[in-house]
């Protein structure tokens, strides 16, 4: 086995964006196809850790940890290592983002910058997935901050300033919430244990699921101090994911970035929410999470009918994408407040599922964007019939979205719905009148995607669409890969579900009684 | 020793502010009383040496009156230090003398500097 | 010990730099009165970088007769404040060189007089000899600000600056006669000794010297509510002086809180120290808040420094007032000194590089810049991210461990109101980013090329700004290494 592989996994993209420095800007294609070998290496680098993983073992794997800076009283540590929850996303964010590279081949202005902040973010994204230190966590968390800014800045649609700015802010504000709950994990472990035994490593992800799981610590770590922790954690993730009410930065984000930056954006940066939540919300304060399961949920079933309802009335097909996004992260709330093994399946395996059908919606929506010049729904219509094969795949992205049996969606909501229905009463009370509101918010997704499709892809064809041209072969790619995964994983979950399964496990495991 | 003795001692400081306001304003009014009050327009000019004045109180000066004026404070203070010097050089020894010329030393850059500057020129 | 028999080699590298000074003073008027002088201004590096060395071989403990010390905290200030005298001599040689309708010489002899006025201060064992210090620090300063003397804007920083600087000289005076009059001496050491128990007795005055002495040094370092000169002197003072006043004059005035406070307010066993940790955590979260959100409005690249420098200061407050240990808080305020030193100072290379070339100070003059000079607009990019404290720059590592330091003192709150007015300040730093990225530049802005000093400069402060943000550890280490 190659040694210190997840280092190499995350440095690679950054590597590739310093190749592509020293190209002159000139040179288009070879900026492209180094951008594209890059992420590509990166995507098989994640494939040999699917691989090589053990799915027997629900410890952390690929394991690697190094003094980085020493402080005097704290030490911050490179620790990196993955498990069930980690892997799905890491396999995720590479060949997202390897198709979004696809994807982004119409860029032509500014190339070589836009590749470099691509190739940065896929760095951050991958960092953010690995780290088992929080500030290393952190580091990544933030340094994701800087290319999405310039490519929503630069690359963007009309508003572009105004929807930059505006992820700048509430993401810089989730990440002062998120650090100020890690400082605070700090300094109660800190005071709980004195200096020798943090002396090490303050912030270890590890080191301070022991520190807090420890009965014998109660006395400093008293359940006010935890519930702080965890609803300062739930909030700066919850803007990330986005959560009701933080959410109002997606849809101006989503709406204004480029294609490519969307499909990132929705498939990948949301999860990074999600996959906190669970790693260190859940994972570390698993009493906490539990306790507040009812308030997660509440908020997971307003996301699903808000969003819903609100994409219901958009006019604009990408920002119905973007709220359609709102509303399937609400599936993921309701997977972990359910705190059953397949609730938390069906939370991780939304994050996936929704990370590829998302991926390709915004990759659809801009499809028919670079050739309409359009994103108004009326204004769009019988597009099946000039552009039989973008279409298609539309209406596949929108089934998929809807819950199609047979596509990835299905197999999330349905694992999430046994979850809640088979919900701990004493963890979570209510929990079958939750799912049943829940799902008329999936009765709601069905009909405004639905409606969408039979306003966009059928009816009657604009005369000044008829002369418009399918699909090109590059961009099959992205289309199929995209697809193919959600079928793949719709009809055959066992490929992501047994990886997943021990560290479900061993995650509920920590709520104990 | 409190608070108490320590603001005891401004005693003194508030006598002398009190003294300090009191002498003047009274012995002006003590003269205001007992002179006799006969004004008249020429008496109520403003008397400078004898001269009728001329012009307005504010005028701008020439700014080289500025400067001069600093190198005379410069030079005026350096006396200041230089006398106790001189008197007690016997007891400083060398240490005190390479001290003081090290002073007149700077003193003196400062006013070739001035001199190259043609601050000492009055054009 | 009087001062006959004292160790006067401990002062060499002030007596080195004070004669060196002199010597470019002489030399300067001896070659006439008008002209550019840029080999004065290599001098002068020359000068301050043979003094750097000088403190550096002659680092080691010893005091002069009370009145003046030479240990690891003042070796270590003393290094940072000379290096960014250098680095603001290099950046004045591209202004000089731009504007010949000033002095040329007696800027580089001020600046070499400010400087020894600053490594007196941060080498000071008594109150005495910490005026003089900061008073050659001061009056040089303001002969600075006003150094474009036909420049109307110039003109009113420096008469604000004197007026003001005069009344902060005064109120520290004015502290300093309290604690002459408690203890009969001026010997910071020997008034630490006895403060303690001074305080039992007097704890109005002692706090009252606190107060004013709090004052007057924070006119120095620009905190609020004394920061109200530093946007119209910055605006006003030619850019390079600007620079000096944002780095040198801070860095020393913190030096010189350190010392004060550490030494002499903290008492015996940290006794007095709650009696303005308070104080300081309030004007700590007060500067924060008022510079990042004065920051927000401004249109001009120097006042947006002036109030971005605010709150710098404040950030740098947060230590002082979250103290766990005392030599762990000195550590983290030299480390980001450091930091902030070669931040600023890169950031004050390039804006002074683009105000001269377009003769305009406001945003737009940035605009586009990428387009004009790619390797600029990165670095100075580079610098704004780090004055934000985004990752993988050295900012970001200072600032987290402010916050951490702050956590082991149990003020959360504070490193709370820290993070999130540092988040405020990411709208106005990332606001000069988008000038320079995603703005066209203006038609008659043609490409811009930098001078030799710039470019040494920027790449310096770029490489230094990196490297400690990705191995932090080559610094922070030799920091930990010394012994407080």
């Amino acid at each position: 086995m190659i040694p210190n592989l997840l280092s190499w996994l995350i440095f690679l993209p950054l590597a590739g964006a310093l190749l592509i420095l020293t190209v002159p800007k000139e040179n288009k294609n070879v900026i492209r196809s180094i951008a594209i070998g890059t992420s590509g290496v990166t995507l098989i680098v994640s494939l040999i850790l699917w691989g090589a993983f053990d799915r027997a073992f629900s410890g952390l794997q690929f394991y690697q940890a190094a003094p980085w800076i020493d402080l005097g009283l704290v030490r911050l540590n490179y620790e990196i290592g993955i498990d069930g929850l980690s892997l799905p996303l890491i396999i995720l964010t590479t060949i997202v983002t390897t198709l979004s590279l696809f994807a982004s081949l119409n860029i032509s202005e500014r190339v070589k910058e836009f590749y470099i902040w691509t190739l940065v973010l896929l760095t951050g994204m991958l960092g953010v997935f690995v780290a088992q230190d929080l500030f290393l966590f952190f580091l990544f968390f933030e340094l994701t901050l800087i290319p999405m800014f310039f490519i929503i800045g630069i690359w963007g649609g009309k508003e572009k300033t105004y929807a930059a700015f505006k992820f700048l802010v509430y993401t810089g504000l989730g990440s002062a919430i998120m650090f100020l709950s890690f400082l605070g994990m700090y300094y109660y472990a800190f005071q709980a244990t004195g200096l020798q035994m943090l002396g090490g490593s303050g912030f270890s992800i590890p080191i301070l699921t022991q520190i807090f799981a420890e009965p014998a610590f109660a006395e400093v770590l008293t359940t006010g101090v935890r519930g702080a922790l965890f609803l300062g954690l739930f909030v700066a993730f919850a803007i990330k994911l986005p959560v009701f009410p933080f959410h109002t930065w997606l849809p101006n984000a989503h709406v204004e970035a480029p294609t490519a930056a969307s499909m990132i954006l929705a498939g990948v940066l949301l999860k990074m929410g999600g996959y906190g939540l669970i790693r260190i919300g859940v994972g570390i304060l698993p009493d906490q999470a539990s306790r507040f399961a009812l308030l997660i949920a509440i908020l997971g079933v307003i996301n699903i009918i808000y969003g819903a309802l609100l994409a219901l009335v958009q006019t604009d097909l990408k920002r119905l994408v973007a709220f359609s996004s709102i509303s399937h992260m609400g599936i993921v709330l309701l997977g972990i407040a359910s705190f059953t093994a397949s609730g938390m399946q069906g939370a991780i395996f939304q994050l996936v599922s929704h990370g590829f059908i998302s991926a390709l919606l915004f990759f659809m929506v801009g499809a028919i964007y670079e050739r309409t010049k359009t994103r108004t729904i009326s204004e769009l219509g019988g597009l099946s019939k000039s552009v039989p094969v973008l279409a298609g795949f539309t209406l596949a992205a929108a089934m998929a979205s809807v819950g199609l049996p047979g596509l990835s969606g299905f197999v999330s909501e349905l694992l999430a719905f046994i979850g809640i229905f088979g919900a701990d009463a004493s963890i979570l009370p209510a929990a079958k009148t939750l799912g049943v509101i829940a799902g008329i918010g999936i009765i709601l997704t069905a009909a405004y995607l639905l409606w969408a499709m039979q306003r966009t892809t059928f009816g009657q064809l604009d005369d000044k669409y008829k002369e418009l041209s399918d699909a090109r072969p590059l961009e099959y790619v992205p289309m199929i890969g995209l697809l193919g995964f959600s079928i793949l994983i719709g009809v055959y979950p066992n490929i992501l579900s047994d990886v997943i399964n021990i560290t479900v496990i061993d995650i509920l495991s920590r709520i104990g009684g | 020793m409190g608070l108490g003795v320590y603001f005891d001692n401004y005693i003194f400081v508030l006598l002398f502010m009190f003294l300090g306001v009191a002498l003047p304003v009274g012995a002006l009014t003590f003269g205001r009383l007992v002179r006799p009050n006969n004004p008249y327009p020429t008496k109520l000019t403003t008397y400078e040496s004898g001269i009728e004045p001329t012009g307005d109180a504010q005028v701008r000066y020439h700014v080289a009156y500025y400067i001069v004026a600093l190198e005379f404070v410069i030079f005026d203070v350096e006396t200041v230090f230089l006398y106790p010097w001189a008197v007690a050089l016997g007891e400083l020894g060398w240490v005190g003398l390479n001290a003081g010329l090290i002073f007149i030393a700077i003193l003196g850059l400062g006013l070739a500097y001035s001199w190259k500057k043609k601050v000492l020129e009055w054009n | 010990m009087s001062a006959y028999n004292a160790n006067w080699s401990l002062m060499t590298p002030e007596i080195v730099l004070g004669i060196l000074a002199l010597v470019i003073f002489t030399i300067d008027f001896m070659t006439g009165v008008k002209g550019k002088k840029p080999f004065l201004g290599r001098m002068s590096i020359i000068a301050l970088l043979v003094t750097a060395v000088l403190v550096y071989i002659n680092r080691g403990a010893g005091t002069i007769a009370d009145i003046f010390i030479v240990d690891h905290f003042s070796t270590m200030f003393k290094i940072i404040l000379l290096v960014g005298v250098a680095i603001v001599i290099a950046i004045s040689m591209h202004y000089l060189d731009k504007n010949d309708d000033v002095y040329q010489g007696e800027f580089y002899s001020l600046m070499l007089f400010a400087a020894l006025g600053a490594m007196l201060m941060v080498s000071s064992a008594d109150l005495i000899t910490l005026y003089i210090g900061l008073e050659l620090l001061s009056i040089s300063s303001y002969c600075l600000a006003g150094f474009k003397k036909h420049n109307r804007k110039s003109t009113e920083g420096a008469i604000k600056y004197v007026v003001l600087g005069g009344t902060a000289s005064a109120f520290i005076l004015y502290g300093m006669s309290f604690l002459y009059g408690l203890t009969g001496t001026t010997s910071i050491i020997d008034i630490s000794q006895v403060i303690s128990s001074l305080y039992v007795d007097y704890p109005f005055i002692v706090v009252m010297s606190i107060l004013f002495m709090l004052a007057g040094f924070g006119f120095k370092i620009s905190i609020v509510p004394f920061h109200m000169w530093a946007p119209d002197v910055y605006e006003g003072s030619p850019t390079p002086v600007t620079a000096f006043l944002s780095v040198v004059s801070k860095i020393a005035g913190f030096a010189i809180v350190l010392r004060v406070f550490f030494t002499t307010f903290l008492g015996s066993e940290g006794v007095l120290y709650d009696e303005w940790t308070w104080i300081i955590a309030i004007i700590a979260t007060v500067t924060m808040i008022v510079g990042n959100l004065i920051a927000l409005t401004q249109k001009n690249i120097k006042r947006l420094m002036a109030y971005s420098g605010v709150a710098q200061a404040g950030y740098l407050l947060v230590p002082i007032a979250a103290i766990f240990i005392p030599s762990y808080s000195i550590g983290v305020i030299i480390f980001y000194s450091i930091v902030y030193v070669f931040m600023t100072l890169g950031a004050f290379a390039i804006i002074t590089l683009v105000t001269e070339d377009s003769g305009r100070d406001d945003f737009s003059s940035f605009s586009g810049l990428y387009k004009r000079s790619p390797y600029m607009a990165i670095a100075m990019s580079v610098f704004l991210l780090g004055l934000a404290g985004l990752p993988l720059t050295a900012g970001f590592v200072g600032k987290a461990w402010i916050f951490i330091s702050a956590a082991q003192a149990g003020m959360l709150w504070l490193a709370g109101v820290m993070f999130v007015t540092s988040v405020i300040s990411f709208y106005y730093y990332f606001g000069v980013i988008k000038q320079m990225f995603m703005n066209e530049p203006n038609p008659n802005d043609v490409e811009l090329k930098a001078p030799l000093s710039i470019s040494v400069v920027v790449t310096i402060a770029l490489a230094v700004t990196i490297i400690l943000g990705v191995l932090p550890g080559l610094m922070i280490d030799w920091i930990a290494y010394i012994q407080w």
